[in-house]
């Protein structure tokens, strides 16, 4: 589960940067994960790195618990 | 909009966030069954709701704020030793982020084109109706429940990550302009098993962050070009909702110790009809 966590905030963290860049062609997808070129979107970039944030906590409560 | 039509809505906003008939619902339909110009696509409105969202977020953390203290230091303790204690707060804590995930998600991803698919005047009166139903619903499977299994309602402690996460998703139906927010989460919380006051407070507590942080990362609409809304205008929009919002939490957690949905349920019934009806018949 360690990998799990560590791989989410990977793709968290790299979903927050797309959404930052937002460089993708514009259609409804590209649109609602934020990575569409037709405007800078600002919830989608602190939705992603909330989510990372997250699955770094997750990894510590299990690596605490691996060292115990 | 005036500023007596803006102060109005300020106090709607206050009153409809928290009790359970649909805010954004009300917003649609009071403007055009008043015939008031207000294009709800507008800079400056959406502008003047975020101020409104703003107010109640802070009435909210006002009345929850020995609570919220609690719950971030049991957060902040439980990350750093890396493992729960199973202390209440912690434990609420960790429900409240569990139960935000899923609204998050799904607001950020689809609220736009969900608002834009249904904010209109005869799908919110549907969704009023359906909210009502949702309510009733929920009580007439609570009643079998306790009938069924003769058990009291547990504390807040006892609920599971995944009845967390279950009510989270709940609450996210409030992006369907109609169904309530707290209506959604009250009823998710009464069928595993809180008491109507445990689930009415975890409700309140599960839509503050939502409020706060969806208002605060949109108040560069503010500062946008062409946005008109004045100082006054906002500050007064901003203390008129929080007032009302905190009145109404005050009044929401005591009405919920000896009372149920059902009352909330037959208003939203009345006036999805009642609106239906006009809008169909071309009354108003």
């Amino acid at each position: 589960m360690k990998y799990f966590a560590i791989a989410l905030a990977v793709i968290f963290a790299l979903c927050a940067v797309l959404s930052i860049m937002h460089p993708l062609e514009p259609n409804e997808m590209t649109r609602a994960l934020g990575f569409s070129s037709d405007k800078a979107h600002a919830k989608h970039p602190f939705l992603y790195l909330v989510l990372a944030v997250l699955a770094l906590i997750w990894l510590r409560f299990q690596s605490a618990a691996s060292a115990r | 909009m005036t500023f007596a039509e803006a102060m109005f809505l300020a106090v709607l906003q206050g009153i409809s966030e928290l009790f359970p008939i649909s805010s954004l619902g009300h917003t649609v339909l009071i403007p055009s069954l008043l015939h008031w110009k207000v294009d709800e696509g507008d800079e400056s409105f959406l502008a003047f709701v975020v101020v409104l969202h703003l107010g109640t977020a802070l009435a909210l953390l006002t009345f929850y704020r020995n609570e919220w203290v609690r719950i971030v230091r049991a957060l902040i303790g439980s990350i750093v030793r890396g493992r729960l204690d199973g202390s209440r707060d912690e434990r609420l804590g960790w429900l409240l982020v569990a139960g935000t995930i899923p609204v998050g998600i799904l607001g950020v991803l689809f609220q736009s084109s969900v608002r834009g698919l249904f904010a209109s005047p005869i799908p919110v009166a549907i969704f009023l109706m359906v909210n009502a139903f949702v309510m009733f619903g929920g009580e007439a499977l609570r009643r079998r429940q306790r009938a069924q299994r003769n058990r009291s309602a547990k504390p807040i402690e006892r609920v599971t990550w995944l009845e967390g996460v279950g009510v989270g998703l709940a609450q996210s139906l409030a992006l369907l302009p109609g169904i309530s927010r707290s209506g959604a989460s009250i009823v998710a919380g009464l069928l595993i098993d809180l008491d109507h006051e445990e689930a009415a407070n975890y409700s309140f507590l599960l839509a503050t962050p939502v409020i706060l942080l969806a208002s605060l990362l949109e108040i560069p609409t503010l500062f946008k070009p062409g946005v008109t809304i004045g100082p006054v205008e906002a500050i007064a929009g901003c203390l008129v909702a929080g007032i009302t919002a905190y009145a109404s939490v005050v009044f929401l957690t005591r009405y919920f110790q000896h009372n149920d949905l059902r009352p909330f349920g037959w208003y939203c019934l009345l006036a999805g009809a009642a609106a239906l009806i006009l809008f169909n018949t071309k009354v108003v």
